[in-house]
């Protein structure tokens, strides 16, 4: 009864878990697809779903499953590394900040209401066009622009924290500053930030589409984004090409989804205001 | 008062500085030599060449440079495009208007539709039907505005216009017959971007109402034996619009990042649609133009709702 | 007397003989105006031009409008490109070539209203050498001297004889002297010519930048008003959007930029017509064989280049990527030059052994058995390749290339950039690999020629191909009159560039064109393309059918 209950109370975390997990293991066992995704065919372009071809094939003959499955990876990829890269980055300001709340955190809440201030899909346009359509730059552009969100809840927890007893203790004691924040501050506010990594995940995965989408990707790898890409590039709307765009899709919907289910449901554990009232 | 507006102007003015600069940096770290491409013509000698960079003001030091750009921003000077050797504010302008006529609607309809599905979520709290419309709003915010676009061009190919503003000619056509071709054209990348905002709002509309609701006010106005459709209509709903406006402003981006999307999916002659095309034809003057465009209006629109918030609410004075 | 029935019946019958006649040959010369006036087509595009100042205009979209709407050229294209009068009705040379005398129509005007003269073509000629208009300039750099004796009589003069004449005022575009002559110097060089006027059978209306242009027609053009009122070309910024308006009825026509799938599908609509036409146009991969010393030294082995070559499959490429709508490239002067190209030169055939072989013998081995060969210094046969942006379909070819390419020893890297990065790696230092683009060529083969020689290292020559021989060749054949002599130099041209293979040419675009056959008519087929920019007749033959 114990489990059953379990169940049902995390019931989407646990949906977007299983459904992560199916990703996971197609992107670290892409040999599991059934062709091989390179593998262009002139007598096949932009054919229907068949038995060969269970999702059809795209304009260069190219089977569109195992082009989703290998996919997968680098949609994974470039989530996690900007999460990680934008969680960095959000953590570090977000303590600073609230510690230094007097000095210099001034200026850096300054920065975060600058990076507030700019549209993100145009600002991240705009510096992967000057930077170049590679999948590092990729990277690194969506993980330097989603920050913010983390940075503002760190810095108001750690606002809070700071005003602690027990860290008043530590200073009394005599603690350097750098040793409250690593022993005290960094790990109080971690199971704060892990809930929120990891919608960013979920964030970072539709930035990364949309950008691909949009020509800014990187073209040399295989990506759900790029795959779309290609299909608007192509003809395949005219021929109303439905395998081609809706498997891509469908996959980035059920990835950021289970991002975000997760999320959800472990904020809801971690942060007591936001459970049932 | 006066105090406050002047302090929100202050940092507003900031704002707008450091995307000017910003803007001016990232122009000058590109690869590629934009001016040669644009001529199209490598037979030009570096006579011919230096001569064109002096009359794109390429050839004086940086900081002389940095200096005029400012000045010629402050004017509202954006240099020349390098596709269409247009001024670049002019080009920019012409686009800003065509996407306020989608993106004004849309962001209304995702208001009005957004609050509607925000409240029902937020009043029925825990029940399915909650859950349920909790579900298919996250749809609707996990899907790419997109790939929403293009299964719609998908289906509804042949039956409505699926590209630009109007049929050709029709611009030079009399206004009562223009409205209709506009209209026709308009649908479907309405109902797309529509689409995609709704999501955000009923989230926004729900988590403020959630916590409003949760507030001793309402407590007392329940124990007062006030219905609940009452409470809701006067209570809650009218608080919940105050940080709501605050929220809204603050996703301007998004709104930004949805119409940059259906613009170009729908071919619609916008600012979003600019932004693309001087990306793929590597057109930097309009980019950084529409880039700044947007940037400005954003930080625009958060100061307006900084404004009316403070007038609004007593309790904020800064 | 009274006159005799006879003699009125006869005269009865000859007036009416006569009269019938006459009626007929009014009917007919109304039949020679037998299509109707009227119709407005909207032609799609996804790029629209620059500006519309034709001495500096280098896109085929501007091109297009220049040779079809707004200007014209003393020599025109017939239907197989071949050099035919326009504004120049005749010509006559003297002193063995070094004189040119151009005797005009006398009823050309210009929009305005004023006459077109040889004022005109004299000024033409001089401004774009005075201020050294990029565009236009080969075509009157040769000349040395022009004198305009009357309004209709142009005298050219160059120093020696050059083969290429016909063929430069083919492309040149008479400008008008009154519109011109105070844009000079800078202003010159960056004007955008927002009103055109010009002499051709469409005038200018209105451009609505990223929107439309619209022309309509010249109801004065010296050849008579074409049958079209108006001429619309509307943008728009993808290609899906493109052919979904023509297949709605929204435009009318395509003329250019159509690829094979979309081709395929548009031919199921009953009321579209796809043309297909030869093209003067190709692809190819351009190695730096440059001394500069910024690439991978290997390419600058012929060896390596010709394995190269063998290991690239042409067939299947045009299959796969083109669907058949191209054939395989042979050499820069391509077979739909009949009167240049070298039919004795024989393809790179896809031969993956005779690619080995080829390498095996000059040195290039792996020993630590890694996939790849390295020449006697260890270098790798490593290189990158930029490709397009604008072309996806050629970053598949690049795909399919490096697949081949991995069977005889040598890595590829494909790097998708755009144009401008390309051209800056390029010019000044040369410092690509190779990279995968397409060069339109012209009906003279001087032009196409002039790429691979050292003249235009630094500017048109992108594989930095240096060779005095060639060099040598290609001045010799400017100035031979002599068609066999001509076509004999020019072939061996294209042989020493086939054994020195400084590039790969993929294939020979077509060009593919679609076209509402139901509601228009009159379009004129020739190699380049039913709307190409040698194309006068694209605008001003069409009619309407009603």
């Amino acid at each position: 009864m114990q489990i059953g209950k379990l169940i049902k109370h995390n019931l989407s975390g646990l949906v977007g878990l299983l459904v992560l997990a199916v990703f996971v293991v197609l992107s670290f066992f892409p040999q599991m697809a059934p062709h091989d995704p390179h593998r262009m065919d002139k007598d096949k372009i932009l054919q229907g779903p068949s038995t060969e071809h269970l999702l059809g094939t795209d304009e260069v003959g190219r089977d569109i499953l195992s082009l989703v499955i290998y996919g997968a990876r680098i949609s994974l990829l470039v989530g996690f590394f900007a999460a990680g890269i934008s969680t960095l980055i959000g953590v570090t300001i977000g303590i600073f900040s609230g510690y230094y709340d007097q000095s210099w955190g001034q200026p850096l809440m300054r920065l975060t209401d600058v990076f507030l201030a700019v549209p993100q899909l145009p600002l991240m346009l705009v510096l992967a066009a000057v930077l170049g359509a590679d999948i590092l730059n990729v990277i690194v552009v969506i993980g330097c622009l989603l920050w913010t969100q983390i940075a503002r809840i760190v810095r108001s927890y750690t606002l809070t924290l700071k005003e602690r007893p027990f860290i008043e203790r530590c200073h009394a004691i005599g603690c350097s500053n750098a040793r409250i924040i690593w022993l005290h501050i960094f790990p109080n506010v971690l199971p704060l930030v892990f809930a929120n990594a990891i919608l960013l995940v979920a964030s970072a995965i539709y930035y990364e589409v949309t950008v691909s989408f949009l020509g800014l990707g990187d073209p040399t790898h295989i990506s759900w984004g790029m795959m779309l890409h290609y299909a608007f590039e192509s003809a395949a709307i005219l021929r109303r090409a439905y395998w081609y765009i809706l498997p891509p899709g469908i996959c980035i919907v059920l990835t950021v989804l289970s991002f975000t289910f997760i999320g959800r449901r472990l904020d809801e554990i971690v942060n007591p205001k936001l459970r049932r009232r | 008062m006066q105090r406050f507006i002047l302090k929100r102007l202050v940092i507003s003015l900031f704002l707008i500085w450091v995307v000017v600069t910003l803007n001016f940096f990232l122009f000058r770290i590109l690869p590629g030599d934009p001016v040669r491409f644009l001529f199209n013509d490598p037979r030009m000698t570096e006579e011919i060449r230096q001569r064109l960079y002096a009359s794109f003001g390429l050839d004086k030091p940086l900081p002389v440079q940095y200096g005029l750009y400012l000045l010629n921003a402050a004017r509202g000077e954006l240099g020349k495009s390098f596709v269409h050797l247009e001024p670049v504010a002019k080009i920019v302008g012409e686009k800003l208007v065509n996407t306020i006529i989608l993106v004004g609607p849309a962001t209304l309809i995702a208001i009005i539709l957004g609050s509607l599905l925000g409240v029902v979520m937020a009043y029925r709290r825990g029940t399915t039907t909650d859950t349920g419309i909790l579900g298919m709003v996250l749809l609707f915010w996990a899907t790419p505005t997109f790939w929403v676009g293009l299964l719609i061009i998908v289906a509804f190919l042949g039956v409505l216009p699926t590209s630009g503003m109007f049929a050709p000619g029709a611009s030079y056509l009399p206004f009562s017959q223009k409205i209709g071709s506009l209209l026709s054209h308009l649908i479907l990348p309405l109902i797309t971007l529509s689409f995609a905002l709704t999501g955000q709002y009923a989230m926004i509309m729900r988590n403020t109402l959630i916590d409003i609701l949760s507030e001793d006010f309402i407590t007392t106005a329940k124990s007062r034996g006030f219905r609940d459709h009452y409470i809701l209509r006067r209570h809650a709903v009218p608080n919940a619009m105050l940080p709501m406006t605050t929220i809204i402003a603050i996703n301007i981006g998004l709104i930004m990042g949805g119409a940059v999307q259906t613009e170009t999916v729908f071919s619609w002659p916008g600012i979003g649609r600019l932004m693309y095309d001087s990306i793929l034809t590597r057109d930097y003057p309009v980019l950084q133009g529409s880039f700044l465009v947007m940037a400005v209006c954003m930080i625009m629109a958060n100061f307006i709702a900084d404004i009316l918030y403070g007038f609004f609410d007593p309790r904020v004075r800064y | 007397m009274k006159k005799s029935p006879f003699f009125s019946t006869v005269f009865l019958l000859v007036f009416a003989a006569a009269a019938c006649v006459a009626a007929m040959g009014i009917v007919h010369s109304a039949a020679a105006a037998d299509h109707p006036y009227g119709g407005v087509m909207v032609v799609g595009w996804t790029q629209e031009p620059k500006h519309l100042f034709p001495s500096m205009e280098a896109t085929i979209q501007a091109g297009m409008l220049h040779r079809a709407g707004l200007y014209e050229t003393l020599v025109g294209f017939s239907p197989d490109l071949k050099p035919v009068p326009f504004l120049a009705k005749s010509w006559q040379t003297e002193d063995g070539g070094k004189k040119w005398i151009f005797n005009l129509v006398d009823k050309a005007k210009w929009h305005d209203g004023k006459p077109l003269t040889a004022a005109d073509v004299k000024f033409t000629i001089e401004y774009v050498k005075k201020n050294q208009l990029s565009s236009a300039l080969p075509y009157v750099a040769d000349i040395s001297r022009v004198e305009a004796p009357d309004d209709t009589t142009v005298e050219v003069y160059y120093d020696e004889p050059i083969a290429a004449v016909l063929s430069n005022f083919q492309y040149l575009y008479i400008l008008p002297q009154a519109h011109f002559k105070n844009i000079t110097g800078e202003a010159a060089l960056s004007y955008t010519n927002p009103n055109p006027v010009g002499s051709g059978p469409f005038r200018f209306v209105n451009w609505k930048k990223s929107s439309e242009i619209v022309l309509k027609a010249n109801e004065d053009y010296w050849q008579g008003r074409p049958y079209l009122d108006m001429v619309i070309f509307k943008y728009y910024n993808n290609k899906n959007s493109l052919l979904l308006a023509l297949k709605s009825g929204e435009i009318h026509a395509i003329p250019w930029e159509i690829s094979v799938i979309a081709a395929e599908e548009l031919k199921k609509t009953d009321s579209i017509k796809v043309s297909v036409d030869e093209n003067i146009y190709y692809r190819w991969i351009n190695f730096n064989v440059s001394d500069f010393g910024q690439q991978n030294p290997t390419l600058r082995d012929r060896s390596v280049r010709l394995a190269l070559n063998h290991a690239i499959d042409r067939p299947y490429l045009c299959e796969l990527i083109h669907s058949g709508y191209v054939t395989p490239g042979v050499q820069i002067v391509q077979p739909s030059l009949k009167l240049w190209f070298n039919k004795a030169l024989q393809p790179y055939a896809f031969n993956l052994k005779l690619a080995n072989d080829i390498l095996d013998k000059a040195g290039y081995t792996d020993k630590d058995a890694d996939g790849v060969r390295k020449s006697k210094d260890g270098v790798r046969l490593e290189y990158d390749v930029l490709t397009l942006q604008r072309f996806p379909e050629e970053v598949r070819a690049a795909e399919h290339i490096r697949g081949t390419w991995e069977k005889i020893g040598v890595k590829l890297n494909i790097q998708v950039v755009d144009g401008a990065t390309i051209l800056s790696k390029l010019f000044p230092n040369y410092e690509q690999d190779m990279y995968l683009w397409g060069f339109d060529g012209r009906p003279d083969p001087t032009f196409i020629l002039g790429l691979t020689t050292t003249a235009q290292i630094q500017n048109y020559n992108g594989a930095g191909y240096s060779n005095p021989v060639f060099d040598a060749l290609y001045e010799l054949q400017k100035k031979t009159t002599d068609l066999k002599r001509r076509q004999y130099i020019v072939g061996r041209m294209q042989s020493i560039l086939h054994e020195d293979a400084p590039h790969a040419v993929l294939y020979n675009m077509s060009s593919i064109a679609a076209y509402n056959a139901n509601k228009f008519d009159g379009f004129v087929r020739m190699p380049t393309g039913t709307f190409s920019n040698l194309n006068a007749f694209s605008l001003k033959s069409v009619y309407e059918l009603k």
